[in-house]
């Protein structure tokens, strides 16, 4: 089955296995908009179904304050089961740390080092 | 082809020293609560200087932020401290008119039962007038801090005779203290006894001490002096009232100059007052430039000192 992507300015996001994964591509800052226009597409590829995600930061440009705090807006919870972090690289770790440390996230979050032990954990997050 | 690795490394090594000069740039205006500044997250950056850049970025903004609600609040708290102390010193004021009424009115009563030789019945109004005057007494208190936290108290600075203002105090003290069983000691050691200050506010400030000490003290000592102090090159005179009574304990050291503060609730019952005294005296010493602190031991005594600048309160 071809799988269907949306690429926007700042991430390329698709489904597999009832995963969304989001990849943060290295274009430019997120800045609010761009996270509305994120959280559009997630919504349109998943069609109402609440899933577990995949988030590869580690190529980011960095976020601003209003985006870091869209994404754990209460009612993300309300299309998010769970949140894989790979966080294999300096970025990476700095984004890991910040939503493990400053502004938590309304679903669980785990971080990871292994994209297929990220896999394994999100599988058994599926509702 | 060695000269193209070393130009290759030249250039690596120019530009992580600029990038290195970016985030130090960063960090400096942080250092200096410039919390807007950003560091620049560039293609070609190594990907730790660009993890760092991310980081301080994120940082600077949660400062930012945080700094903003913290101003914010602290803007708010002061806002409502000032409603608070406008609202206490206007409804004491309101407080005060009527007391002073019933307090007028029952001296009069009381010479009119005098004339008609209904003698027995003026007790009554003497327990009238004495409830009053200590309600008097308490919303006096409550005006005076309310004033003072408000910012209304005007510091009236004139050059005083110290040794005669002690020597009026220990007269007005005179009759309380020898009724409470207590000897009033006095040690006045100055050179110079003259001193630029508020003589209404220090007397306020030393009727309250010396009341306390005659209040927790029975049948003891209290002693009252002052000295010449230099610190920083600059002259102080210390007053200190030092008693034999019941003491402090550690604990409530901190806490006794607090508003509404006694060292325990049943003093206030016991001793009465509104715990408000020394609130009123370590601000009163504010104003004047000086400063108080006490020591004490329980059941020992307690001592406490007023350090006043010769030459009064800083100016401006």
């Amino acid at each position: 089955m071809e799988l269907r992507e949306i690429v926007t300015r700042t991430e390329r996001i698709w489904i597999e296995d009832g995963i969304v994964h989001c990849v943060v591509l290295p274009t430019a800052t997120h800045t609010l908009d761009d996270a509305h226009v994120n959280s559009r597409a997630v919504d349109e590829l998943a069609e109402g179904r609440k899933l577990p995600m995949l988030l590869d930061t580690r190529d980011s440009r960095g976020l601003d304050r209003d985006a870091r705090l869209y994404y754990v807006r209460p009612e993300a919870a309300d299309r998010v089961s769970a949140l894989a972090m790979l966080i294999d690289s300096q970025v990476g770790r700095m984004f890991g740390n910040f939503y493990t440390n400053v502004h938590r996230p309304p679903f669980p979050l785990r971080l990871f080092n292994s994209e297929s032990d990220a896999l394994v954990w999100l599988k058994e997050q599926v509702v | 082809m060695v000269a193209a690795e070393l130009a290759a490394l030249r250039d690596y090594r120019e530009r992580t020293e600029r990038q290195m000069e970016e985030l130090f740039n960063t960090i400096t205006a942080f250092a200096a609560l410039d919390y807007d500044r950003r560091a620049l997250v560039h293609d070609d950056n190594d990907e730790l200087i660009n993890a760092m850049a991310i980081g301080l970025n994120m940082m600077g903004e949660e400062l930012s932020h945080t700094m903003k609600a913290l101003v914010g609040a602290r803007d708010e708290a002061l806002a409502a401290s000032r409603a608070k102390s406008a609202f206490l010193a206007n409804i004491s004021h309101e407080l005060r008119t009527p007391l002073n009424a019933i307090i007028g009115y029952a001296e009069i009563i009381r010479e009119d039962l005098v004339d008609a030789g209904q003698d027995a019945l003026t007790v009554d109004v003497d327990r009238l007038q004495i409830a009053s005057r200590h309600l008097l007494n308490l919303i006096q208190d409550v005006l005076d801090l309310a004033r003072i936290e408000a910012g209304r108290v005007d510091v009236r600075l004139e050059q005083i005779d110290l040794r005669t203002l002690l020597q009026e105090l220990q007269t007005t003290l005179a009759p309380s203290v020898k009724e409470a069983g207590n000897v009033l000691h006095a040690r006045v050691e100055l050179g110079r006894p003259q001193v630029l200050t508020d003589p209404l506010r220090l007397q306020q400030i030393l009727l309250n001490i010396l009341g306390n000490a005659n209040k927790f003290t029975v049948g003891g000592d209290i002693t009252l002096s002052a000295c010449d102090h230099v610190e920083h090159g600059r002259a102080f005179v210390d007053i200190t009232v030092a008693d034999t009574g019941i003491g402090i304990p550690a604990d409530k050291l901190e806490t006794i100059f607090d508003a509404f503060t006694q060292v325990d609730d049943t003093a206030t019952r016991r001793f009465g007052g509104t715990g408000l005294g020394l609130a009123i005296s370590r601000r009163l010493c504010d104003l004047l430039g000086g400063s108080i602190v006490v020591s004490s031991e329980l059941r020992r005594g307690s001592t406490f000192r007023v350090r006043l600048p010769v030459d009064g309160p800083p100016r401006g």
